[in-house]
């Protein structure tokens, strides 16, 4: 059990960053119905957008840099690829944001290179030992920083006034309109703070592991986490992340050993098992649909 | 007068939708628009509240040209409006929704005052709507789990909550029962008296409309059929023969 918990501790470490991403995701196809193709891009532009500023800053400071420009870069992302799409069938917008990745990978490469990248730097070392246990620093920065990021977007979301006018939108967008709510502005917003949240997520990636095209595939977890908490439960996003982070590490202990490779194939399986019996994941809402 | 419209245009796809429809409704009134299906109704509410742009003519609300306004730029010059079928926050509470609502009776829309006395205003004259409109009971209900003629109600009292000036009504009868129609008509009279709204609104109830209404415009084809007082609705050879000689 002891040769268990450093695993499971990894699995939590990953899975506030499944969780962090999802949110995002959620929120802007909640608010959107916006299946956004190009979250894994976001993920990656946070990353090296974090990677510039530590070149010039310390690694805190260029994290802290690094947000409102991700914020910035979602709202354009909004203006320049969907809103021009507005009205127009869900699925040209959804296209789009395949388009966009398209040009986010190869955007990047051009401007960083194709190769790996370390950060100059690290954060503080916060790993401690507890009950002969070791818990990495990464894994107690991850948990620090997703966790209130992520409660407190949910409470937002819930509470305030910002958080009602969005769900407002994502309601009934006819009625927002009616009743004189800017819509335009909030749902700009949505995109910023989804990108936000992909560029801590990366950012963290960045620390633990360097920059480099190979966070798009951490990425493309995005999907089954959201899928597995339900492609509208913004919560359920944040649980289902923490949960495949686990199940991964999980696999990783007990089954690597007897199919190697299968973890990388487990979230996937996984969102297959739970879709059959609850068709709009775990946490998602039953839709009526009038025909 | 307080709304005006000249010679609307607007077609989809080749089909016209209103063809040169224009007409005025004075301050404090009670106007109706009637029409059989396809007849451009909602299109028409569709083009005063800026959804949709119209190919050709004006409309002026309050002395002020509406082109090129959003519809919530429409909204908070005092232009409200409900919807044909259901409109309402189902996820929300009654009071959210009449609160969201409220929130453009609020002066300087949308932060002006600091956030407390805007909640303490907003909650105070929510529930004051709330009151008038007997909803009062329900106020922490979710909205979607209320009966059908409670959510009309609900839907009503949002668009009454922004203080609308004119308020754009998309057949609210529809579906209610007989003694709904006679509580919700007597809500939107006391309205009109208490809160100066004048009334537009667009009804398949030809009883109600007839008892109700000040003057009444009769849609057809997108064209104007008729124009005028109620009296006149039913002696007019045209409407007979276009509307209610089908029914």
């Amino acid at each position: 059990m002891a040769d268990l918990l450093p695993y499971l501790i990894g699995g939590l470490a990953n899975g506030a960053l499944y969780g962090l991403l999802a949110l995002g995701f959620v929120l802007v196809f909640r608010a959107t119905s916006v299946v956004n193709f190009a979250i894994g891009e976001f993920l990656l532009v946070g990353a090296y957008l974090t990677y510039t500023f530590a070149l010039l800053l310390p690694l805190p400071l260029a994290i802290l840099a690094a947000l409102p420009l991700a914020f910035l870069f979602g709202v354009l992302v909004e203006r320049g690829f969907v809103r021009p799409l507005l009205g127009r069938n869900v699925v040209a917008v959804i296209m789009a944001t395949v388009g966009l990745a398209a040009a986010l990978d190869g955007g990047v490469q051009l401007l960083w290179g194709p190769d790996l990248k370390y950060l100059p730097g690290s954060l503080p070392d916060l790993g401690f030992e507890a009950g002969g246990v070791y818990v990495s620093s990464r894994a107690v920065w991850n948990l620090l920083l997703a966790l209130p990021l992520g409660l407190g977007l949910l409470w937002l979301l819930r509470k305030s006034r910002y958080g009602i006018l969005v769900r407002a939108i994502s309601e009934r967008e006819v009625a927002a309109l009616a009743l004189g709510i800017p819509t335009a502005r909030i749902l700009a917003g949505v995109w910023g703070l989804s990108a936000l949240l992909a560029t801590l997520a990366g950012a963290l990636l960045a620390v633990a592991s360097g920059v480099g095209y190979n966070l798009v595939f951490f990425g493309l977890k995005v999907f089954p986490v959201a899928i597995l908490g339900g492609l509208d439960a913004v919560g359920g996003a944040l649980v289902a992340g923490f949960l495949l982070g686990v199940l991964e590490a999980l696999s990783q202990r007990y089954l690597e050993a007897y199919l190697p490779g299968f973890t990388e194939a487990l979230p996937f399986v996984v969102v297959l098992l739970v879709l059959l019996v609850r068709p709009y994941g775990l946490f998602g809402e039953r839709q009526i649909e009038r025909v | 007068m307080i709304l005006e419209v000249q010679n609307l245009h607007l077609s989809f796809k080749g089909v016209k939708a209103l063809a040169g429809v224009g007409f005025s409704v004075a301050e404090g009134e009670f106007f109706a628009v009637i029409g059989p299906n396809g007849a451009g109704k909602t299109t028409l509410l569709n083009v005063l509240s800026g959804v949709y742009e119209p190919e050709k003519g004006e409309v002026v609300f309050l002395g002020e040209s509406l082109r090129g306004k959003s519809p919530q730029a429409r909204a908070r010059m005092g232009l409200g409006r409900t919807f044909q079928g259901l409109e309402i926050f189902r996820g929300m509470s009654v009071l959210e929704n009449v609160k969201l609502g409220a929130e453009l009776a609020l002066p300087g829309y949308p932060m002006a005052l600091p956030r407390a006395e805007r909640e303490w205003r907003l909650r105070a004259w929510a529930e004051e709507v709330l009151d008038y409109l007997h909803l009062s009971p329900f106020r922490h209900a979710p909205a979607g789990m209320l009966p059908y003629g409670l959510q009309k109600r609900v839907e009503v009292a949002r668009a009454l909550a922004g203080r609308p000036k004119l308020l754009l009504l998309d057949e609210p009868m529809a579906g209610l029962a007989l003694e709904e129609k006679q509580d919700l008509a007597r809500f939107l009279l006391d309205a009109r008296e208490e809160w100066g709204v004048t009334l537009l609104w667009v009804e398949h109830d030809l009883r109600a409309v007839l008892e109700l209404s000040d003057r009444v415009l009769v849609l057809s084809y997108g064209e104007v059929l008729y124009y005028g007082p109620p009296e006149g609705v039913k002696k007019d050879p045209k409407v007979v023969e276009a509307y209610l000689g089908q029914g």
